[in-house]
This record gives C-alpha cells, structure tokens and sequence, in this order.
C-alpha cells in the first residue's frame, strides 16, 4: 500500500526537478525573445550567442558575467542565448551549474536557420560566438559577429547607453 | 502595443538596409580565381588540376569545430556522390594554426587519415584563399559551375538544413547541384548556418 505514495513522491521529486531545470535554462522561441526586448523600454539588452560546444563562446562568458555584475544597478540585462540542440538541454543546465554563471540563459527554441539567424541580424552568418545590442526605446540594434575582451564588450555597452534618443 | 509594433518595424527598416551577410567575399555568379595551395599529401592542388570536372563543392572545413566535425560524413559522402559526376569536394582549412594548435599541418593529416577523407584538405596560410571567398565561418560551402571554363559560384552556405543535427529534411547542396544539371538557378541560392568562427591569425 505504501507503493503508489512512494512512485507519487519519485514522480513529484522527479517533475520538481525538471521544472527546476526548466527554470535555470527556459527554452525561448525568437517571437517569445523579440516581444521580451520590445517590452525592455530603455533596457540594454546584451544578448550572447553561443554554445557549450564553441570554445570561444565559452572563454568570452565571463565578460558578460563581470559586464553585469558592474552594470547591475543600470537597465542592463545580459541574455546568454545557447544555440545547443534542444535535446542537449541538461548538458547546457549542468555546464552553466558547473561553470557557476549568474546570468540568465536561455536556449533558443528554433530549429530552421533560414528563419532564426537573418532574423536575429541580417548581418549574422550563423558563426558564433555573436552579440547582439538592443535598446528599443533607443531604437539601437548593433550586432557583432565576433569573440569580445571585457574592454572591447564594455565600450560597446557603455556606447550605447551614452547615444542620445 | 501598437508603440511596440511600430519600434519593430523600425528595426526592421533598419536591419532591410543593412549590408549582406558577407560583402567581402565571392557574391552568387562571381567568377572565382585559381589557387594553388598545399594538401595534406604533400602535393599542390588547384582547380586547374582538374580540367575535367564541371565544377567544384569547396568547403570550408577544419579539425575543431564541433559542427564541422558533425557534417565530416556528409562531406565525404557529398564526394562520393558527386566527384564522379563531375562536382568534386574540396576541402579548405581556414584556421590558423598559431591560434588553435589542433588546426597544424599533422593534425590535418591525422584528421583525414582517421576519417578517411576522399577530397583534399587544403591548407590556407594568412588566409588568402579564405577572405577571396568571403568564409565566415566552417563550415562554409560555395558549389562552383564552370562557365565557359571558369568556375562561377552558384550556391553559398550550408550543406543541408540541419547543420547543428544530422536530420535534414532539405539538402541544399544536393538540391543546387540537380537544378544546375537541369539547367536552372539554385533556389535557395545562399543560406546560413550556425558554425564556428574562423580562427584568424592574431595581427602583429
């Protein structure tokens, strides 16, 4: 009789924990991410393209983590935007775990190319690592298809937020 | 929401303005230039040494991207395929190997021995061969037809659609090469594909 409560508590324990993984690293559609940086106002939004396998991308992740921790009181959000595969969800939850990241990843939930990546930037060949800056109310777009020093990702940021409307 | 809609439209008048994906490189129906570059093997290769074909997949290809590494099967697959009726691969390694030691010369050659390439592996040293073409990135394929004997580039992009898994339902290269045996226009004609950026040499 102490079964069923058993497999209810796997089962609850279980779904607990995918919601967490959930939570850590939510899969996000271009629709879903182009009405978030639509609704920022005068946020900046630094968005990272990138991947657990692309060595580069991974070297570069700490500069976006200090960009925000130095930033943390200005309208700055950092998006950490995976392009990993759908089903390398976990690994993507475990690498940012192992890593400590404090930013706010999200994997791209768009399998076609053709759609995500000119729609993304136009100016975007697909190679990562990449970054895109948005400030909508600014009406600022500026991407960058290339690794960033924390100096070089800073002056980016900080051009940006001293353009005037 | 309105205020929303309208930012976004000017977003994308913005980005309608902007400049292609590569404005540096190769454009659809450029002529390409020979080149006379390295093989694994040891031997000098250029498109002259191959009067016979009727035109070439040149990929740009390398040892470490991991996404590279994924489409190695169907590159080796794409010669077989093709070298026989007349499109052969060839393989160019934009890396530098100064910057990622994994890209050298023997690493190549080790590469192709394991995996059995059946094309060649070019090297390209300074990149010359590589910005000609406009690569951004590997891999990068450019199918080439020649036209009254010189090759004109026909299709840019990627191999199929999916780069990143290995379940296309659409192979653009496969599909490119049949519409130019008819006779047509490839359509799509340029795509994009996620892949890792080329390791350019560091300026001193």
């Amino acid at each position: 009789m102490k079964k069923p409560g058993v497999i209810l508590a796997a089962i609850l324990l279980l779904s607990a924990a995918f919601a967490g993984a959930q939570e850590r690293v939510p899969f996000i559609t271009l629709n879903r991410l182009e009405q978030r940086l639509g609704n920022g106002g005068d946020t900046t939004f630094v968005i990272n393209l990138w991947a657990t396998w692309c060595a580069p991308c991974v070297s570069e992740l700490p500069h976006f983590e200090r960009l925000q921790q130095t930033y943390a009181s200005k309208p700055l959000r950092v998006l950490l935007v995976s392009l990993d595969r759908k089903e390398k969800h976990d690994a993507v939850v475990n690498f940012i775990e192992s890593k400590g990241l404090k930013s706010e990843v999200l994997l791209l939930d768009e399998k076609d190319e053709q759609y995500f990546i000119p729609k993304i930037s136009q100016h975007w060949s697909g190679a990562i690592p990449a970054t895109l800056f948005v400030n909508t109310q600014r009406g600022i777009q500026v991407f960058r298809e290339q690794e960033f020093d924390y100096e070089q990702l800073e002056n980016d940021y900080l051009s940006i937020v001293h353009q005037n409307n | 929401m309105k205020t929303i809609h309208v930012l976004w439209i000017g977003l994308a008048v913005l980005l309608s303005a902007a400049r292609p994906v590569s404005d540096n490189g190769y454009q659809i129906g450029d002529a390409v230039e020979d080149f006379r570059l390295k093989n694994i093997n040891g031997e000098w290769v250029s498109m002259a040494s191959y009067p016979a074909a009727k035109g070439f997949i040149v990929i740009f290809t390398c040892n470490t991207c991991p996404v590279a590494v994924a489409n190695e099967d169907r590159i080796i697959a794409l010669d077989n395929t093709y070298k026989p009726l007349g499109y052969p691969v060839i393989a160019i390694n934009p890396n530098d190997a100064g910057v990622e030691p994994r890209e050298s010369y023997e690493q190549m050659q080790q590469r192709a021995g394991d995996k059995g390439f059946t094309f060649p592996y070019l090297l390209d040293p300074d990149h010359v061969v590589t910005r000609r073409f406009g690569a951004t990135h590997t891999p990068h394929a450019f199918l080439l037809q020649k036209v009254d004997n010189v090759p004109v580039v026909q299709y840019i992009g990627a191999i199929d659609n999916d780069s990143r898994g290995g379940s296309p339902d659409t192979k653009f290269i496969e599909d490119a090469i049949a519409a130019l045996e008819q006779g047509s226009k490839p359509d799509p004609d340029v795509t994009r594909a996620v892949g890792c950026t080329i390791k350019w040499k560091k300026s001193t």
